[in-house]
This record gives structure tokens, C-alpha cells and sequence, in this order.
């Protein structure tokens, strides 16, 4: 498959010398508004299959009949213009630019078209809307921004990863995207081990010219195999001819902490501590006093607020973007530089970036252009540890520590925590662990690809792509052995060094033709191979002589070492066809046939398809009368997708791996395999409506999807007594159907004053169709089951009731509302919610007056539940180690006491029930923890003055402007945690369709910047 | 130009030949048919066995204090959360054998079973390669597969002839390799007496063919004839077959190169990095731990506050309980292993000091003075108090006590009394000797909680709730224990 496709890129380059000879010619020069030349127009003599392309300088050359005839000049974006050749030789033209159209120009699976010739569903950003936000990576852009697409922070971490689902969660077992950058199949994920790393930042967003996400079948088809997650395509800024731009953007800006916990000072925490002790006959108020200091005498408790400690008040912000443009007849260039400093919200977490982009266009002959690209990243990030209940990660343990004990001495060193024989945490003080752990990630990331598109004739083009995303990682972990967990070994080294490469090339060929005045058609054929490897090799050692000595030679012990190989690859070949009548309809038809190294060897292959159309009723002769509309469009699509993503490489392969040894001997373990492993097929239907009212000031959009997926890759149970815990399999079907509508609107538009709201909102339904062989649910007895007719995430749980009054119990009510103090089977409890929310979206209100723009962006979800395991630590009515919340001050006390916290009881666990059903939370998802996780956030507040030409001529500046801006300002939430946004479990694997549940998350923060754009 | 459209079109009919582009490439892992081609192959599942009794949730720790907390010889020491419910008897706060928790160090018995059955059924297959070799592997698989299923049986059901209300249901048996899908079939709980006669069977036939303690090269990290003769008593106390009982541990104790270790050697046995009374213990390495097992899991780190020198490293989850340290009689050097550094009365075990570093050390499963406790009650049991005084004074007068004269009842319960002592902190051997004889369950005065009667559910452990709805899934009843 290489071969071929290198085969095919020698013989493109080849070919492209036999210039072809012509007896009689017209030529001429088109030229934008400007003068520039304008290349890539198509030029057509009326009513034949003449014609020609312009070259990069903007001339064309054409055959003509010696008499007559007409020349028709077409160009996206631009108005067409016809005409009479006459006796003319020599036709020069000049473009304007279709207002109308110009922001309709959308790219498509391997093309573009007019927004207008869609039969399918694609949302677009333009890259001047994320331009200047300053956030690391693209995707988080989309919040709010795109109809069906919600985007979810997994932290708040700078540089973190982020969910993005594409209409929902079709798939029980993966639901991330296709990343398309310039034609290169990029890696997601996170690409180093010590902070996370969202493999996308390897693209800086400033350089993004516009995002197009593939929604439904007709638009994603011809991505075949895993196209059923929606596909999500990124074009990097190019060059135009003329002259050279020079644009200089520079912001400051820092990040400040959400709402934090509010935890419990000295006082009140040795109170509610000897009250637990107190409380249990086999603990006593006198060990608590000795152990938390005596609440009664005050001034004898030292208080520490770690919560302060680790939280930094500000965090800084710097980003630099330099970007250098132009190019001359033959040769365009984009240049761009940028340098980004962000720290994160607590101490010693920050990310840096430098990036540089290269994108060059050259029209080497008449024939023939290379369009080249190459972005490259270098990022060095420190992290904190990753999201989750770690005793060493700042967002569970600066809560929990207890405020009774001090980080530091009184010489400033840092103290022995705790500072009594409870042993809490580990005895890791978390302010010396997260000052002196060095947890660093290093990454190198280019992405590059190379394009040659070779013109066969005026209407068949040939394009050969490849295209290369390589991720180069190192993420160090260090334990000096001043940390006294670590000082037993010595202190501790880790190294683990990563290496991702992902690469994918494609052929195709483009067929384009107008027939007659009224038939246009487009065909593109082409073949795809692409391929992923990911290799690992981690090395631990132990023993420094000095703490200063950290590199792994310097160990005494060799700990273990690690290394990992594994790679898939996918080939398909596809085609595409459009054809349309005049401006009335579009009809498309795609089909892919893709294989797959991931599944079993005889159904390795899948043919995937879609057939779509659009109707322009507006442009019916009925409804010429109709003056109110100006815009009146059907757009309806049905398709079969595939994925392939919830599976592991090797699924497929029955097969023995290493694993253990004993006595120094290696030790095996039996991989059970399913080799009759396949895609997931999702049959997807859109249908959609658009219509612009009044002058178009107006204009409304409709879509509404239903999508079934079956064939779902899950982890089939097998009986525990087997060995085994599950096998995957192809089983069950998930319906995911939703509404998405988008408006915009012009408010205003008086002297100079413009109000624009625009604004999208989706509705989904998410349910399990059915299950393997019946089943009405898989993972029983588990907090993460799936159940028919259910969403596909949903909570399981108990009722909290609240507190018995008379005994200061936890009650909770079983699903045959019996009241008990626990001992629930797994039957008992009830579906309590689901984290996927029912709707979401985004509204924005720009106001812009002469050089003046404010844009005010909310962004929302509704609809959605979310368990808070933290609460599991801080909401314990202090029966726990852990330092609590103030709320549990209202902790039972005596009978009659009517409240929520249950009482104050060491251990937590009162006649043998605990009090919050902790030991059953593999089975249930305890009500007291979970809450409303809907919210309505204020994301992002931008003003923007952009200084007159009158001021800039005089600074000899091309533009000038002038900006700050604030994200995450304000929040509406009656969600318990810190932030209802970053909503994952440590044990959530990347978009896996878990319950997502919150548990010591590093939440996003308030972020203010300003900084100022200037352009030469 | 025609050139070009021939070269897509041929492109496009090459490119279907591009199946073999799109085999899978693995490097890390092999076909079983290479894998398991020869004795080696076989053999690489035996040590993955040997290295999973090494489980967190096993004999790495939560075997030996479960037992311990769910009667009354330890409490809470530092609240980390660990055996919190335990010690109060709390539903469902029991043994975790039956699933695979999941992750790391954490594995089901089963899993471990289904290792020496491949190894079984493999080292059967290649027999004709070396005969003699692949009988010792399968007595070693048979040993193996004997101790998982006799520790699933004892957590999860009642002894033959102590069964409350004719419960007689035992684990399920699993004596054929699963490596298809299709092998994983759902069944049933087989009786505690057909699991009992599974477990007889494999530990005769083991001791026939595993090597005595001195051809063992691997003694005692490896299975030998006197660990299955000791498991093989062990078994028989549990049966309630005394005679059978006194006759195997007397064969071990006769077959075995250990002897117990005199008094003034008898703290430090416990430092060595390989017990000196060890019949049968499990070898851990620097790599079989993740960075963080020890200081997370180890038995040091949750029955000790130091570590290594380093104060306050160890979580110290438990400590003794003043009813375990009352039955120490005066003079026993065994209460000499009790230390109080933190405070008065916070009492830490040193049994388990992670003499090898980092909270590591190898983990005796089956000691000779527990052979000696076996034979002492067996004999004790049937009617031979002679007999049982010898092997009883034998430990005592070894561990700075007096020989004593009882008889009858009284040398019974003295008997039970050394058991305690001696074997508190190792296999939660307390716990089991109550429920396997019928007894009341005492829990510790401060506790608070009411001993557990000779009918209280919570002496047997939940089967684990998914399984039972995973069976009755898929048409088979799996009876869950009563009361959960």
C-alpha cells in the first residue's frame, strides 16, 4: 500500500511535464479588486467542456471557436462573471467578492463547496473567532460555539485534554472525533504522562484559518470507518499574493480560582473531631482532644489554611503571535511564531509553548501546484498529578489536610505532617510534595503535510496527499528522598519516554463539470491508507546519594522498566458524487469501503455509505411572491458510518502475552479474543430546515438526527469464576436522536450601530436500544451499568432520605421506597440520573459601534447529574482524618435535631451501616453525593476597539487594535463541587461513555487578558 | 492522458490486494499455539500463578487482617478507611475473593485457578517431552488450584457438618482451563462437600508427585511434598476428619527440613528475609510492586507506623486489640512482638517488619508450628491427649512457656488459645477456627458491636452481588449467601 502511493505521487510529478499544445487561444488575466492576480478561477467557454484554471499569477489560456461564444469565470467566494469573447484575444477580468457567500465557503471531506450545495450538516467556526483566546488548543473553541457539538474540559489544567462529542454519544464504548489537521489524521489524547497533554495543542489556534465539523452522514461518509463520531476537519491559514502582512499580537492576561471549598478552620475541626470520637464507644473525646487539639482553648490550636497554601491568589499569562504573509505570482507563504506562558491555578503548575508554522503554495507549472505545510510544537509542562483521590494531588489533599498541622516550621522548613500519630494522607504534606515532586512533561510535536493537486484537464484533477502528525514525549517524575514517604528508598526517579506517529496518505482524482446551462456535476475517487504507532518505554530508579542527584544513572536500584509497542493500520478506497440542478437542488451520494487491523480476520472489511439532497424551495417559481423569505431550504441525509475507536489494537487476536514472573522466571497470561470482532455501523438520518426572513437579517436553521448504532464493541460479561471479566464483543444498539436549532439574528443595525445575537441549543435523547442477546443490562450489580431504554450513562443509586431525627442515622429509600439504614442488594437502588446532559449550547450578543466591538458569549448545559466523590471525603460529619467542609458543622447533635449531615461518628460507621454507603460505592452512587449539574456560564466577555485608518496611516500600521477580555466570569450552577464543567473520574478512560464523576478535579479557572493586535 | 486514468483505475485494483496492509502487527503478544507448544510455555502460567497469591486482596495482605478484624484481634490504629468495616462487622465488609477488583496487585482466586489449569491441561499435552518434568508441573498446578479453592470455601461457605439451616451449598468448581470465550460457561455453586473431595484429590495426587523438601530447589518459594501434606491436614481439620488430619500433619512434620525455631531465635525469625518455619511462602520481587504497592498495600504498611526508618511513612490502619494482647500468657516470647511506639496503647504487630525494603518481604502461607497446632488438635480431637500434649509442649516450650498437663476440654481449648497467638496476623487462622468449629464470634469491648452468633449471616462473605445478576442472566442460579 506504500508503494502505491508512492508509486502514485512519482508518476503525478512525472506526468505533470508533457505540456499539452493548443492551435487557437483567448488569454487574459483575473484580477481581484485589488489588481492581485487571482489563481485557481474556472474558467469555462459557455455550453461546452472548455475551459481552464488560472494560474497562480491569475492568467488562463483557452481554445476558442474562431467566432463567438461566451466565457463564463467562476470562483468561490466570488460573483461569476460572463463574457462575450467578441474578436477579442486578450479577455482581462476583474472579480468582486460575493458578500453573500464569502463566509459560505466550507470544507468538506477531501474539497470544499458553498454552503448552499449542502446536503449535509456541518458546523463552522471561523479561525478570527478563536483567534485571540487564549486557551492552548482549538477545541475548546468550540464550546458552545457549534450546534450538537459539547465540548467538556476533563481539567482545568493549562494545556489539559478536553470531550468533545459530536451529536452525543452514539457508541457505548468510544465517542471521540476524527481530528483532521490540513489533511493529516492526528493523534488525540494525551500525549505525555506527567500532566495531561492534549495531543491537538500541537496546533496553535491563532494559525487556524477555519473548523469544520462533518456532523452527519452525507457530510462525513467519505471518512467511512470512523466517520460515526462526526469528524472534525482544521485548516491552518495560507498566504495570498500581494503584499508581504506582518501582524504582531501580544496578551497578558492571569487565571484566578473558582469558588473553592470552603473546608473547616482549627477550631472546628477538633470540634466535630472529639465529637466523632465522642460519638463511637470505641474511641474517646480525651484521644481526639490529644490527637486535633482542644476545641474549648483556642488560643491553643496552631490553623493552617492549606487551601491557600496550594491555590495560587493569580496566575500569570503571556502569549506572543507573530505571523508573516504574502507571496508573489507563483508562490504564496503563511510564517507564523508564537511563544505562550500560562501557570496554572495551583503552585508550580504551568504550561509553555513555542510554536512555528510554515505553509507554502507554489504553482510549479500550469499544471501543477505543491501545497505544503508544516507546523511544529515544542511544550514543557508542569504538572500536577491527574485528576482523581490521590493523596499527592493537590485538589483532594489541600482540602482534606488537617488545619490543625502546619505545612511549615517555625524556621520555615517544611514540618512533618500530620503533626500527631493519625498517619493521615500518607503523612505526605502535600505543600512540600507538590513544591519538591518535579512532575514535568516535554514534548515535541510536528504536524506536516504535503500536497500535489495536478490538472489533467479543465475539469479532471488529480491530488496526492501524505501527511505526518509525530509526537516526541518525555515525562519525568521525581521523589527526592526530602519527602519522607520517598526517604525510605532513597528518593525515586521516573522516566518515561513516548513516541506517537501517526501517518496517513491518500490519491484522489476530481471530476467537476457543468452541462448546459442547468446540470452541474462533481465526482471524487480516491484511495487512503493511514496508520498509528505508539511506543513506550518507562525506566524506575531508587537510591540517590544526594537529592540533588536525580538522573536515572545516579540510581542505586534499578526499580523496573517498561516498554510498549502497538500500532493499527486502515486503508479504504472511496467516492463521492454530486450533482446539481441549477439552484434548486443538490443531490450526493458517497460510499467508502474501509478495512481495519483491529478486527478479526474475515470481517476486516466494511462498505459504508450515504445519499443526501437539498431543496431550494425559495428558488421555485411559486414562491416568487413571497417576500418575507429570502432564504427557503430542505436538506435531508441518510447514511451508514463505522467506528472503530472503543477497542484496543489487538482485540481481535487470541494471544499470549508476558505477564509477572516468579523466582526471576517469566510468567504468561492467556488473552481471550473475540476474532469475530467488527465495526460499529451507525445508521444516521438527518433532516434539516433553513430559512432567512426579512433581508436575511433573520435567518434560522433546523436539524434534527436520529442516529442508531449497532453492532456496539462492549465488554461482554463473563462469569468471574472463568478467570475472566469480560470479552468484547459486537453487541447492542444505542439510539441517539436530537434537535439542534441555530439562530442569528441582527438586533440593530442603525448608524453605525450593530447588534448581532446568534445562538444555537441542542436537544438530545440517549437511550439503549438493546443489549447482548437479550439482556436487559450489562455490568449488574456495578454503579456503571447499562440498561435498556436507558441513557447510556446513568447513575445508580439509593435515595438519600436524610437524617433520623431521633438517632442522628443516614436513611435511605430503596426503589419499593423502603426506609433503611443500609444492607442494599444491588436491585435496590434505582436509576438517579445521568451526567449526559438533556440540552446545551451557547448565545452570543456581539455589539460593535465604528471601531468599538463587545462580544458577550454565554455557553450552557442542561439536564445533567453529577456525582461528587469528593464529598466522599469532606462531607464525612467528621468521622473521617480528613479535614470536612463548614457545612457539617450542622451535623446531628441530639434527638429532635432535624438536618442533613448524619452525626459526628468516627469511622462512619454507626451499627454497622455506613453513612454514606462508602463500602458500596462499586454498586451505588450514594444521592447525598449527587446534584444538578446544569449550568449556565458566562464564558467569555471580549472588547475589542480597533483604531481608525486615519490613526494608523499616520503610525504607518495597516491596523491597529486593542482588546481584553474575560472567561469563565461568572457561573449558574446548583451543582455542589467547585466546577461543574471539569466532571471526570480517574478511572474514566478518554470519552469511554462512563459516568463521569467528579473526584479531586482540577477545575478551569477565571481567566482576564489583554492585549493588543497590530498588523504592517 | 489515457495513461493516467489507466495507472487510478489499476491503483484502484492493486489497492484491493491491500489486506495484507491491514493484518495486525502485534509485538507484544504471541499465538497460544506458539505459546503453549512446549513444557517452558506451559510452565510461564504456573509462575504467573505463583506470582498472583502475592494479591493485595489475597495473601499480599487482606487475607491474613480480614479474618483478624472480623473477629477480635485487631482494631482501627490510624482511620485510613481500611478495615473500618470490618472491624465492626459491617454488611459486605468481608473477604474479597471471588472477582477480580480490578487493577494491579488485586486478583480473583479464580484467575489464579485458571492458570494452573492451563498449566494442567498444557503440561499434559506436551507430557511426552519430558514425562517426569510435567508431573511435577500439574502437582504443582493440582496444590495451587487445592489451596484458591479451599480459601474460597472457607470464606464463602460453611464447613461440611456446620452448615446454619442445611446450607450446604459450597464455592464453584473449576477444574478445566478457560481459554475461549466459549469455555466461560455460567454454572452453578457445586455442594462444600464435592469441593471438598475436588480439593482432597488434587493435594493426593500432588503429594504423590512433588518433590520433598530437599529435591525442591526452590524450597519453600515452591510447592513441595510436605506444603501439600501440611494443606492436606489443614483440609482434613476443616472436614472435621481428625485422624486424617493428625496422620498428614505428622507426615509433613516428619517429611519436612524445617523445625520450629527456638525462643531466643524466635523475634528474629520474623527479620529473616526467609522465615525459618516457612513450609510454603510466596517470593516477592523489587518488580512485582508498583512504585506505590508498598507503601499502599503492604501487610507492613497497615499493620506498622514505620518503615524503614522513615517515621511516619507507614499508615499503621491497624493495631492489636487488648483482648489479643490479654491472651498472651506471661512469659510468651510471641507478646515480645508487640511494640507501642506511637502512644500507650497503640500496640503494632512487628510480625511483618518489610525486612527486604521499601514494606517488601516474602509471605509465609504455611509455617511448621501451625503443622504442629494441626497435629496437636487432631490428635486432641480423636481422643490422643498424650499425643497432642507432645506436639503442644513442643511449640510452648519454644516460644518461653511451660509445658503443660492438661487434658480433655481444657487441652482443646488450650490448644485453640496457642493457635491464636501463634498465628495472629498470618491467614486470619482466628477467624476461621471460630466459624469452622460453630463458636460465637466475640468482637473487642470497645467495639461496641455484639458478638456475631453461631447463625449470623456475616460469617459467611457476599458472593459478589454482579455475579449473582450475571447468572441469573444468563439462566443459571447462583444462590447468593443468606441474608445478603
Amino acid at each position: 500500500m506504500k508503494k502505491i502511493l508512492l508509486l502514485s505521487f512519482m508518476l503525478l510529478l512525472t506526468l505533470s511535464f508533457n505540456a499539452l499544445a493548443q492551435e487557437r487561444t483567448v488569454s487574459g488575466k483575473v484580477t481581484d479588486s485589488d489588481g492581485s492576480g487571482l489563481p485557481g478561477v474556472n474558467v469555462i467557454l459557455k455550453g461546452t467542456n472548455k475551459g481552464d484554471i488560472t494560474d497562480i499569477d491569475g492568467n488562463y489560456k483557452l481554445s476558442v471557436p474562431s467566432e463567438g461564444g461566451t466565457l463564463q469565470f467562476s470562483f468561490i467566494g466570488l460573483k461569476s462573471v460572463e463574457v462575450e469573447i467578441g474578436a477579442r484575444s486578450v479577455i482581462d477580468v476583474t472579480m468582486e467578492e460575493d458578500v453573500e457567500t464569502l463566509s459560505e465557503v466550507v470544507v468538506t471531506g477531501y474539497g470544499v463547496a458553498t454552503k448552499r450545495d449542502l446536503t449535509g450538516s456541518i458546523a463552522q467556526i471561523k479561525g478570527d473567532v478563536i483567534e485571540n483566546l487564549p486557551m492552548q488548543s482549538f477545541d475548546k473553541a468550540l464550546q458552545g460555539r457549534a450546534a450538537g457539538v459539547l465540548v467538556q474540559a476533563n481539567s482545568g489544567a493549562p494545556g489539559a485534554t478536553i470531550n468533545i462529542l459530536v451529536r452525543g454519544q452514539g457508541s457505548l464504548s468510544n465517542n471521540t472525533p476524527l481530528y483532521i489537521v490540513d489533511g493529516v489524521q492526528v493523534n488525540t489524547g494525551s500525549s505525555a504522562g506527567q500532566a495531561s497533554n492534549n495531543a491537538l495543542g500541537g496546533v496553535n489556534p491563532a494559525d487556524i484559518e477555519s473548523i469544520e465539523i462533518l456532523k452527519d452522514a452525507a457530510s462525513a461518509a467519505i471518512y467511512g470507518a470512523q466517520a460515526a463520531n462526526g469528524v472534525v476537519l482544521i485548516t491552518t491559514k495560507r498566504g495570498r499574493s500581494g503584499a508581504t502582512n506582518l501582524d504582531i499580537t501580544y496578551q497578558k492576561g492571569f487565571v484566578q480560582p473558582l469558588e473553592l471549598y470552603d473546608v473547616m478552620n482549627a477550631q472546628q475541626y477538633a470540634e466535630i473531631r472529639a465529637e466523632a470520637y465522642a460519638n463511637n464507644p470505641s474511641t474517646e473525646r480525651a484521644t481526639a482532644i490529644g490527637l486535633f487539639g482542644d476545641p474549648e482553648n483556642p488560643a491553643s490550636l496552631t490553623n493552617f489554611d492549606w487551601v491557600d497554601a496550594i491555590f495560587r491568589e493569580s496566575a500569570n499569562q503571556d502569549i506572543l503571535n507573530v505571523r508573516l504573509s504574502g507571496g508573489d505570482d507563483k508562490t504564496t507563504y503563511f510564517m507564523s511564531a508564537s511563544l505562550e506562558g500560562t501557570q496554572g491555578q495551583v503552585i508550580k503548575s504551568n504550561f509553555s509553548r513555542q510554536t512555528f508554522r510554515l505553509n507554502l503554495a507554489r504553482q510549479a507549472n500550469e499544471k501543477l501546484k505543491v501545497d505544503a505545510t508544516i507546523g511544529v510544537v515544542r511544550v514543557n509542562q508542569f504538572g500536577s498529578i491527574a485528576n482523581g483521590n490521590f493523596v499527592n494531588g493537590p485538589f483532594q489533599s489541600a482540602f482534606v489536610s488537617q488545619p490543625n498541622s502546619p505545612a511549615f516550621n517555625e524556621d520555615g522548613t517544611y514540618a512533618p505532617y500530620p503533626n500527631n500519630t493519625t498517619g493521615h494522607n500518607f503523612s505526605y504534606n502535600i505543600v512540600q510534595g507538590v513544591n519538591e515532586e518535579r512532575r514535568e512533561n516535554f514534548i515535541a510535536q510536528a504536524i506536516g503535510s504535503l500536497g500535489l493537486t495536478y490538472k489533467i484537464l479543465p475539469y479532471l484533477t488529480a491530488n496526492v496527499l501524505g501527511g505526518l502528525d509525530f509526537v516526541d514525549s518525555q515525562s519525568i517524575n521525581e521523589r527526592p528522598a526530602t519527602i519522607p514517604v520517598f526517604a525510605g528508598f532513597g528518593g525515586q526517579t521516573f522516566v518515561d519516554n513516548r513516541r506517537n506517529l501517526s501517518w496517513n496518505t491518500n490519491a484522489t482524482l476530481t471530476f467537476s463539470k457543468t452541462f448546459g446551462e442547468d446540470h452541474s456535476v462533481s465526482v471524487i475517487a480516491g484511495i487512503e491508507a493511514t496508520e498509528r504507532i505508539n511506543e513506550q518505554n518507562t525506566a524506575t530508579g531508587r537510591g540517590f546519594a544526594s537529592p540533588s542527584l536525580r538522573l536515572l544513572g545516579a540510581a542505586a536500584t534499578p526499580q523496573a522498566i517498561n516498554g510498549t509497542l502497538t500500532s493499527f493500520t486502515r486503508a479504504g478506497y472511496f467516492g463521492r458524487a454530486n450533482y446539481s440542478f441549477r439552484n434548486l437542488a443538490d443531490v450526493s451520494a458517497t460510499i467508502r469501503r474501509d478495512g481495519s487491523s483491529r478486527f478479526g480476520e474475515q470481517v476486516r472489511f466494511g462498505t459504508f455509505y450515504s445519499v443526501g439532497a437539498n431543496w431550494s424551495i425559495i428558488d421555485m417559481g411559486f414562491m416568487s411572491g413571497v417576500s418575507v423569505l429570502d432564504d427557503l431550504k430542505l436538506r435531508a441525509s441518510y447514511g451508514v458510518l463505522g467506528n472503530a475507536q472503543g477497542i484496543g489494537n489487538f482485540q481481535a487476536v487470541p494471544a499470549v502475552t508476558g505477564a509477572r514472573q516468579y523466582l526471576g522466571n517469566g510468567g504468561q497470561a492467556f488473552q481471550i479474543a473475540n476474532d469475530q470482532l467488527t465495526w460499529e455501523r451507525s445508521q444516521q438520518l438527518n433532516i434539516g430546515i433553513s430559512v432567512g426572513l426579512l433581508k436575511n437579517r433573520i435567518f434560522l436553521s433546523a436539524d434534527y438526527f436520529n442516529n442508531q448504532t449497532e453492532d456496539q464493541l462492549l465488554a461482554v460479561p463473563l462469569p468471574g469464576d472463568s478467570g475472566f471479566g469480560s470479552i468484547t464483543g459486537n453487541v447492542g444498539e444505542v439510539l441517539n436522536e436530537g434537535l439542534e436549532l441555530e439562530l442569528s439574528v441582527v438586533t440593530l443595525d442603525k448608524g453605525g450601530f450593530k447588534w448581532v445575537t446568534s445562538g444555537n441549543i441542542s436537544f438530545q435523547n440517549n437511550e439503549i436500544l438493546s443489549l447482548n442477546e437479550g439482556q436487559e443490562q450489562i455490568n449488574p450489580g456495578a454503579s456503571t451499568r447499562r440498561i435498556v431504554g436507558q441513557p447510556i450513562n446513568v447513575l445508580w443509586g439509593v435515595d438519600y432520605v436524610g437524617v433520623n431525627p431521633a438517632n442522628g442515622k443516614a436513611m435511605w429509600r430503596d426503589n419499593a421506597g423502603n426506609i433503611q439504614y443500609g444492607n442494599f442488594a444491588p436491585e435496590d437502588g434505582r436509576v438517579v440520573g445521568s451526567p449526559i446532559p438533556d440540552s446545551f449550547g451557547g448565545l452570543t450578543n456581539t455589539f460593535s459601534y465604528k471601531g468599538i466591538t463587545l462580544d458577550i458569549f454565554f455557553q450552557f448545559q442542561l439536564g445533567a447529574e453529577a456525582f461528587n466523590g469528593d464529598l466522599a471525603n469532606l462531607a464525612a460529619s467528621g468521622g473521617r482524618n480528613d479535614n470536612q467542609l463548614v457545612s457539617q458543622l450542622d451535623r446531628w447533635q441530639q434527638p429532635g435535631d432535624v438536618t442533613n449531615v448524619p452525626r459526628a461518628y468516627e469511622g462512619e460507621i454507626i451499627d454497622g451501616f455506613h453513612q454514606a454507603l462508602r463500602n458500596d460505592f462499586g454498586t451505588f452512587r450514594n444521592t447525598r453525593y449527587i446534584s444538578d449539574a446544569s449550568y449556565v456560564r458566562l464564558k467569555q466577555v471580549n472588547l475589542t476597539y480597533s483604531f481608525p485608518k486615519s490613526i494608523t496611516d499616520k503610525l504607518n500600521m495597516r491596523s491597529l487594535s486593542i482588546f481584553a477580555q474575560a472567561t469563565n466570569l461568572l457561573t449558574w450552577t446548583k451543582f455542589d463541587g467547585i466546577d461543574p464543567e471539569v466532571i471526570t473520574s480517574l478511572n474514566t478512560s478518554f470519552n469511554s461513555g462512563n459516568a463521569r464523576t467528579g473526584f479531586g478535579v482540577f477545575p478551569v479557572g477565571k481567566q482576564y487578558n489583554a492585549g493588543i493586535s497590530i498588523g504592517f | 492522458m489515457k495513461k493516467i486514468l489507466y495507472s487510478f483505475i489499476l491503483l484502484s485494483f492493486i489497492a484491493f490486494s491491500c489486506d495484507e496492509f491491514v493484518e495486525p502487527d502485534p509485538k507484544d503478544r504471541i499465538t497460544p499455539q506458539i505459546a503453549l507448544a512446549d513444557l517452558d510455555g506451559a510452565e510461564a502460567f504456573l509462575f504467573s500463578a505463583y506470582n498472583r497469591l502475592h494479591a493485595f486482596n489475597y495473601y499480599g495482605q487482606q487475607f491474613h487482617l480480614t479474618g483478624e478484624a472480623l473477629s477480635s484481634n485487631i482494631v482501627i490504629g490510624n482511620n485510613t478507611g481500611r478495615y473500618t468495616g470490618a472491624v465492626v462487622n459491617a454488611v459486605g465488609s468481608h473477604f474479597n475473593l471471588w472477582a477480580d477488583p480490578g487493577g494491579g496487585n488485586f486478583h480473583s482466586l479464580y484467575q489464579i485457578i485458571n492458570d494452573v489449569n492451563i498449566v494442567i491441561e498444557n503440561a499434559e499435552a506436551n507430557r511426552e517431552e519430558d514425562s517426569d518434568r510435567a508431573d511435577v508441573m500439574i502437582a504443582e498446578g493440582r496444590f495451587i488450584r487445592a489451596l484458591a479453592h479451599h480459601d474460597l470455601l472457607r470464606a464463602y461457605s460453611y464447613e461440611p457438618g456446620q452448615e446454619v439451616g442445611g446450607f450446604n451449598l459450597g464455592v464453584i468448581l473449576r477444574t478445566e482451563a478457560v481459554d475461549a470465550a466459549s469455555k466461560a460457561d455460567f454454572r452453578p455453586r457445586a455442594t462444600n462437600t464435592e469441593v471438598y473431595a475436588a480439593i482432597e484429590s488434587d493435594l493426593l495426587a500432588a503429594i504423590a508427585d512433588l518433590p520433598s523438601d530437599g529435591n525442591q530447589a526452590a524450597f519453600p518459594d515452591r510447592a513441595s511434598a510436605s506444603a501439600a501434606r501440611a494443606l492436606l491436614a489443614r483440609v482434613y481439620l476443616y472436614m472435621g476428619r481428625y485422624a486424617d488430619a493428625a496422620t498428614q500433619a505428622d507426615a509433613a512434620l516428619n517429611a519436612s527440613s524445617v523445625d520450629i525455631v527456638a525462643a531466643a531465635d524466635y523475634i528474629a525469625s520474623f527479620a529473616a528475609t526467609v522465615h525459618p518455619e516457612a513450609i510454603f511462602q510466596i517470593n516477592i520481587q523489587a518488580v512485582d510492586w508498583s512504585t506505590v504497592d508498598g507503601v499502599n498495600n503492604s501487610m507492613t504498611t497497615v499493620t506498622k507506623t514505620t518503615s524503614g526508618g522513615a517515621p511516619g511513612s507507614s499508615q499503621g490502619a491497624v493495631r492489636a486489640s487488648d483482648e489479643l494482647l490479654a491472651a498472651f500468657e506471661t512469659g510468651d516470647i510471641r507478646r515480645d512482638l508487640f511494640r507501642n511506639p506511637e502512644s500507650a496503647d497503640f500496640w503494632e504487630s512487628d510480625k511483618w517488619p518489610g525486612e527486604l525494603g521499601d514494606f517488601r518481604e516474602h509471605i509465609p502461607v504455611i509455617r511448621v508450628s501451625e503443622v504442629l497446632l494441626i497435629a496437636a488438635e487432631a490428635k486432641a480431637r480423636s481422643g490422643n491427649d498424650a499425643g497432642a500434649l507432645t506436639d503442644v509442649n513442643r511449640l510452648r516450650t519454644n516460644r518461653g512457656l511451660s509445658a503443660s498437663t492438661a487434658s480433655g476440654s481444657a487441652l482443646i481449648d488450650l490448644i485453640m488459645q496457642e493457635r491464636r497467638v501463634e498465628l495472629c496476623y498470618e491467614g486470619s487462622h482466628y477467624w476461621f477456627d471460630l466459624k469452622r468449629l460453630g463458636l460465637i464470634i466475640p468482637k473487642p469491648a470497645s467495639s461496641g458491636v455484639d458478638p456475631l452468633a453461631t447463625d449470623d449471616f456475616r460469617r459467611l462473605s457476599r458472593i459478589p452481588p454482579a455475579e449473582i445478576e450475571q447468572h441469573a442472566d444468563a439462566g443459571v442460579d447462583l444462590v447468593q449467601n443468606d441474608g445478603y
